[in-house]
């Protein structure tokens, strides 16, 4: 049985320094994901070792904010970068691949942002 | 490469039987467990509607009022989550799977063909296994 | 320098099990750069938690992906028993890991299949693909269907499975390693599968760790990790070790994962021999709370399930990071330099599984 999630805090400010002093310790990025509720909205970073131990941040965003991209740190992080930004609509400058908004072809531009909340009113099922 | 390294494999497809079936002249044999289509006894149902209200894809349709059960074959997954809250026991699993149909139907009420010209025992009369062809 | 002319790779071709579009920019037959386009196949999968609850998630979450079907719905379980704080019973844990190891052997033969029809050597693809049938008819026999199998709930199992169909599954397996080990010898010991995979995509240990490679594509270049080595869920009774090899080229990779089917048949042994007997499920009442990470090991590599719940019978956020994702970023590396007759070989090493990574 897994425990649940425990996570550090981190702000935009320190966000790039920090990943650095992950990096000089040996830890890689493994995911990076954005959570909109109705009452917040957040990011978590999640870095992993090479003996399976893990740390996660926690960053609080608003809608529409711009954020330091740490793909100067970790290449790879451009892709989730893009897919944050494409899906939830946050702006991240300084992307090492920026593909501006055509990494998934969706029908409406940032689709996750529209939250139905299904307690609120009669949300039909199909 | 010499004839040693794949040349059991060769024997044994030479002379062994073929792993296909030669559908649909020869029908498949399904296991006891194959999770086919599901099964309706209107007998010991008592239009609870639970079963609507739990199937992920909404398939089957309650009309308390007139007792009428619906289900449409085409959304129905085979999960079989609606058996498991059924508490009567009016639903089961067989393994016959609704065979592909060729024409546009409402979606309600579709007729199906048979696999190689049988009938499916026990589904005279269900919603979605009629007897007449289209 | 040569003429510079861009090859539009894909998302129809041959080769490739699913949809994925690469630009690729070619100087003389040689490939200098390699932008990826992916997006194809998205459903968006997780914003459905606002309208099925937490229970029917379970089904949605298996549809993800037809060839790793069985290891989302066991993680979507997975991650709920943690938001609860549930534990499942020991039976339950041991047929888990039996389904998730048949999962494994299934989804690398299916590659192999694959690998075997991108060179051109067709008849290995079909061998490799009848010995498939065979553990997709125990997945019938067990659990109802061959490819989604609808038997992992949240607190336990759907389904049991008889003594008398166990000792059928260990029977079958052991009948299939000799003709395995034939497979295994055309792969590894026939010239031309060596003239086209060796050497190919090298990559060393470090720089297969910092650029985010997942699962095969770590262990083929010397490092050690395998998910599995957490110790969770029923894993912490078996013993084992990750199957490493040291070349860090697509030979080394196709080791690894041959290795691993036997590794795997050796694990399904052991956990039937192990198999307790008692229940198969733990009752879960009310709402879940809170948030839970779970990591795990898929066919393909480590993959992350995320969920977030507030008390009410909906997930707030559902997330799944697949392996194929992270192993996007090392394929974009490796293709720099090959010759554009080699790309199907390079892009068919890392298991791409795109309907996982779109959701």
């Amino acid at each position: 049985m897994f425990e649940r999630l425990e996570t550090k805090s981190v702000d935009k400010a320190g966000l790039v320094e920090k990943a650095k002093e992950l990096r000089q310790d040996s830890y890689r990025l493994i995911q990076l994901h954005c959570v909109k509720t109705v009452t917040e909205m957040f990011l978590i970073y999640s870095f992993e070792k090479m003996d399976y131990e893990v740390v996660h941040y926690r960053m609080d965003v608003t809608e529409g904010e711009t954020l330091p991209s740490i793909s100067s740190v970790y290449t790879h992080a451009c892709l989730y970068e893009n897919e944050t930004n494409e899906l939830f609509g946050l702006n991240i400058s300084g992307m090492a691949i920026d593909f501006k908004g055509t990494f998934y072809e969706t029908a409406k531009n940032h689709a996750f942002t529209d939250i139905v909340n299904p307690q609120d009113k009669k949300v039909s099922k199909s | 490469m010499g004839l040693g390294v794949m040349g059991k494999t060769v024997m044994r497809n030479l002379f062994g039987k073929p792993a296909t079936v030669m559908y649909p002249v020869v029908k498949k044999e399904f296991y006891p467990t194959t999770r086919g289509s599901i099964l309706y006894d209107e007998s010991t149902c008592n239009y609870c509607t639970l079963c609507a209200k739990r199937c992920p894809s909404q398939a089957i349709t309650v009309d308390r009022a007139e007792k009428v059960w619906r289900i449409d074959r085409k959304r129905c997954l085979t999960c079989n989550f609606c058996i498991s809250v059924c508490n009567k026991d009016s639903l089961s699993c067989v393994q016959e799977y609704a065979a592909p149909v060729v024409k546009e139907f409402d979606s309600w009420l579709f007729q199906a063909e048979r696999i190689a010209g049988e009938k499916i025992e026990g589904l005279e009369g269900q919603e979605g296994f009629s007897d007449k062809d289209a | 320098m040569g003429k510079r002319t861009v090859v539009p790779f894909g998302p129809q071709h041959p080769v490739l099990p699913e949809p994925i579009h690469l630009d690729l920019v070619l100087e003389d037959e040689k490939v200098v750069e390699a932008i990826p386009s992916i997006g194809f196949v998205h459903r968006g999968l997780e914003k459905l938690v606002e309208k099925r609850d937490y229970q029917e998630m379970a089904y949605v979450s298996e549809r993800i992906c037809g060839i790793c079907s069985f290891v989302h719905g066991h993680g979507y379980c997975e991650t709920l028993e943690g938001l609860f704080q549930v534990e499942v019973p020991d039976r339950a844990k041991f047929l888990r890991i039996m389904w998730g190891e048949l999962s494994r052997m299934h989804s690398h033969l299916l590659w192999l299949g694959l690998m075997a029809d991108a060179f051109g050597f067709e008849s290995l693809f079909m061998q490799a693909w009848r010995l498939r049938e065979k553990i997709l008819d125990i997945f019938e026999q067990t659990t109802g269907g061959r490819i989604i199998h609808s038997v992992c709930k949240v607190g336990g199992l759907w389904r049991d499975v008889p003594e008398d169909m166990l000792k059928k599954i260990v029977e079958t397996l052991e009948g299939m390693e000799g003709e395995l080990q034939e497979l295994a010898n055309v792969f590894l010991k026939d010239y031309t599968v060596q003239k086209r995979t060796q050497g190919l995509g090298k990559m060393s240990a470090e720089e297969a760790f910092e650029c985010g490679a997942m699962g095969p594509m770590l262990r083929g270049s010397g490092v050690a990790m395998d998910m599995r080595g957490l110790g969770q869920s029923g894993y912490e009774h078996l013993k084992f070790d990750p199957v490493v090899e040291q070349g860090g080229d697509c030979y080394a990779r196709t080791n690894v994962r041959i290795r691993e089917v036997f590794q795997s048949i050796d694990l399904i042994k052991q956990a039937i021999g192990l198999m307790p007997e008692g229940s198969i499920e733990n009752k879960v009442k009310g709402s879940p709370e809170g948030e839970c990470l779970v990591r795990m090991e898929q066919p393909r590599g480590q993959v992350i399930y995320y969920a977030k719940a507030n008390g009410t019978r909906h997930l707030e956020r559902f997330r799944v990071r697949t392996p194929t994702f992270a192993n996007i970023m090392p394929l974009l590396n490796m293709l720099p330099g090959c010759d554009l007759a080699d790309v199907p070989i390079l892009v068919l090493t890392i298991d791409p599984c795109i309907s996982c990574t779109e959701r």
